[in-house]
């Protein structure tokens, strides 16, 4: 296979995935933001049956909310039917116990098992700290993870590898964006799990790489091609390992409880775009601008063999 | 070297079941209690259930903030215990955070309201003339008079002296107690008051003096902190997070130990029982160092680092497998194989130890726990598939045990 040949093509899909984000974020008017990010509180309801959303919202508008201010989110079904409700901060220990109370009985008029399971309250100021240090922590891990593949390999396996990083995570935003997951701390910490393990394929590829790189000579092959070669030599293992840790996390997220799913979905999103741009697209990377590098220094050098010569 | 390797093939099964055992059910033998691992490991608020506030700290520009930070903390800290909530944790977030988790609460909102209070007690004359604050209280304590709930208090010796001046100079004139700025009791002065203790009366019930003198003895906040957030969790909620979760960890590891299995055959068993003993140092690591809590992500972490501790087995099973089907002997393919799996294994895990690290240094709360058990993870599995999965597969060897079809590659390749 040409993995090489068909970059154009392979690099496709990501960017078409990304684009897809951006359509879609425009149209429904930007990402859909937990209240880790706006601030707000937000009370989650078992409610023990399938439910009719309006008489959760008709609660909280007894208690004073303008109906525009609640969003009510069915989460679950069955005796696991969950009722995610937003409202505006209060501001106010007392009110929040009395509205906890009050909405809770007043549920219960109509589902008798319905009991207040979480109160989260949040200002919005946390949130934008959350965003910041979870870039720069982003930013740093890379710095330093560039700098370890440099000094372990060279430059180029550096740059490439935390471009395909970049990709992984653009595609995870992008794609919670498109399917409206909720961007909450949970996402945050997704995002920065796979920062940390879709690296691996891509080092684990680039391990083969550097191992043929000193024995196959430039003149066999390019180092396009020789990037193809590796990642053929080592493609049941990178299968493998993806399979392997997609066992055990599809598993968490069957049977997990919402918070788990919430958490589990974007690293299962992550995984897939990771083992795809160790494949599909690092390695090629690597190898056309390898080419061109020694291109460039053959030129570079031809250049001043003439310019001795005349 | 045959006998030898089933020796200590039999003494690794046996050693990792006597764990297992042990880690599961613990051990009490006379004076000897060993307790169950699970037992040993932490629970995160997500899991147990409980309240976490952030509190922030107002009047930042202070001079010895530092010190005054950690003098709130040290009080808040006070309040709780005082409360009976001793398991309670209060920690610094940033510069200027208080981070409060309260495990098994049933009314958070109650406890939190109680200790965020800045408790500024003053005693005043009725000119508004401040005669001594919270400070020069020794000790504070619920009693009765006459039936009706007090707070009783001693002073310390300047606040004796002070009251005893006070009381002489205002005999016949009211004083006032005032707690942040509201005045609580306004009793008469009949004598003075030299022996340096007293009550206060007002209209409080058992919980409310109980309250009062708790807040007293715990001093007033050296800084006034405003609520920034506050999570709640039913411990319903929790409880089913973590069995759900440990189902699915079982279930994954199961499918794993299958896929291995059928995939990799004999290098198979020797990746399953390599993932056990993983399993059993993670545990054992999670329990034993200190700070380490298990949170909801936490848990993700180590099903993750599960899947991920295979990921070395699989990388050296693979590159075994090449060398067999380049024709080399069994025992020179699984060396050879080890030699040459090895680089990749450390710089793919190295890269995954950074990450790991930066979050732990940089990210906060849940994300930081999410982090420690990855990093344990990616430690202990590096460890297993470079020396425990090495030693139980040269035992294979050792064992004759050399049949390529039994490690998944066809005789006719060799």
């Amino acid at each position: 296979m040409k993995f090489s040949k068909n970059f154009k093509f392979t690099v496709l899909v990501p960017a078409l995935i990304v684009l897809a984000g951006i359509v879609v974020g425009i149209a429904c008017g930007g990402m859909n933001l937990g209240i880790d990010f706006t601030g707000g509180t937000m009370m989650t309801i078992d409610i023990g049956q399938d439910f009719d959303s309006s008489i959760v919202r008709s609660a909280f508008v007894g208690q004073g909310f303008s109906d525009k201010d609640i969003s009510v989110t069915v989460s679950g079904s069955g005796a696991e039917a969950q009722a995610l409700v937003r409202f505006p901060d209060t501001n106010d220990a007392d009110k929040e116990n009395e509205i906890r109370a009050n909405v809770e009985q007043e549920i219960k008029k109509t589902y008798a098992d319905a009991a207040v399971a979480s109160t989260e309250r949040v200002g919005a100021v946390a949130g934008r700290e959350l965003v910041l240090s979870a870039f720069t922590s982003v930013l740093i891990a890379c710095a330093l993870m560039l700098v370890y593949i440099w000094f372990r390999f060279e430059l180029h396996f550096g740059v490439t590898a935390v471009a395909a990083l970049i990709i992984d995570v653009t595609v995870m935003i992008s794609m919670v964006t498109i399917l409206r997951l909720q961007i909450n701390s949970s996402f945050i910490a997704a995002v920065l799990t796979i920062v940390g393990y879709a690296i691996n394929d891509t080092i684990v590829i680039f391990d083969r790489i550097r191992e043929n790189n000193r024995i196959i000579s430039r003149k066999e092959m390019t180092r396009a091609e020789l990037a193809d070669k590796s990642v053929k030599d080592t493609l049941p293992r990178t299968i493998n390992t993806t399979i392997t840790t997609l066992f055990t996390i599809v598993t968490l997220y069957v049977l997990g409880v919402n918070s788990i799913k919430e958490f589990a979905l974007p690293i299962i999103i992550g995984l897939l775009a990771g083992n795809y741009t160790s494949i599909f697209i690092a390695p090629s990377l690597w190898g056309l601008w390898q080419d061109r590098t020694d291109a460039a220094k053959a030129a570079a050098k031809s250049g001043k063999a003439k310019a001795k010569k005349a | 070297m045959k006998t030898k390797s089933a020796i200590n093939m039999v003494v690794v099964i046996v050693l990792i079941a006597a764990f297992g055992a042990l880690a599961i059910f613990g051990l009490n033998i006379g004076a000897l209690e060993i307790k169950p691992l699970t037992s040993g490991i932490s629970q995160g608020l997500d899991l147990r259930g409980g309240v976490s506030a952030v509190y922030e700290a107002i009047d930042e520009g202070q001079s010895d903030y530092e010190n005054l930070l950690s003098g709130t903390m040290a009080v808040l800290r006070n309040r709780l215990t005082g409360q009976g909530f001793t398991e309670a944790t209060v920690t610094q977030q940033g510069t200027n955070r208080i981070r409060v988790e309260i495990p098994d609460v049933s009314d958070p909102n109650e406890i939190l309201k109680i200790i965020g209070q800045p408790a500024k007690l003053e005693f005043k004359t009725a000119d508004g003339e401040v005669i001594m604050d919270g400070a020069a209280v020794k000790k504070a304590e619920m009693g009765y008079l006459e039936g009706a709930p007090v707070v009783q208090f001693e002073l310390n010796g300047a606040g004796t002296d002070a009251f005893a001046k006070a009381t002489a100079e205002n005999i016949g004139k009211v004083i006032t107690i005032e707690l942040d700025g509201e005045v609580i009791s306004a009793p008469t002065v009949n004598t003075a008051i030299t022996g340096g203790s007293g009550y206060i009366e007002g209209n409080f019930t058992a919980d409310s003096a109980q309250n009062l003198a708790m807040l007293i003895q715990s001093g007033a906040l050296p800084l006034d902190i405003e609520q920034l957030e506050v999570r709640t969790i039913s411990a319903t909620l929790g409880e089913d997070a973590l069995s759900t979760s440990v189902l699915a960890a079982i279930i994954g590891v199961a499918l794993v130990i299958l896929f291995m299995l059928i995939l990799y055959r004999l290098p198979g068993v020797v990746a399953t029982l390599a993932l056990l003993i993983y399993i059993l140092i993670d545990l054992f690591l999670l329990a034993v160092l200190p700070g380490v809590q298990l949170t909801l992500p936490g848990i993700a972490g180590i099903v993750l680092s599960i899947g991920m501790a295979v990921d070395a087995n699989v990388i050296i099973f693979e590159r075994i497998k090449e060398e067999m089907r380049a024709g080399k002997t069994v025992r020179a393919s699984v060396e050879s194989g080890f030699k040459r799996a090895f680089t990749a294994i450390l710089d793919s895990n190295v890269t995954t130890i950074i990450a790991g690290v930066v979050l732990m240094l940089f990210g906060a709360g849940s994300i930081k726990g999410f982090a420690i058990t990855l990093t344990i993870g990616v430690v202990a599995s590096m460890f297993t598939a470079v020396v425990v999965t090495r030693f139980l597969l040269r035992q294979m060897v050792g064992l004759n045990l050399t049949k390529h079809s039994l490690y998944g590659v066809k005789e006719g390749n060799a």
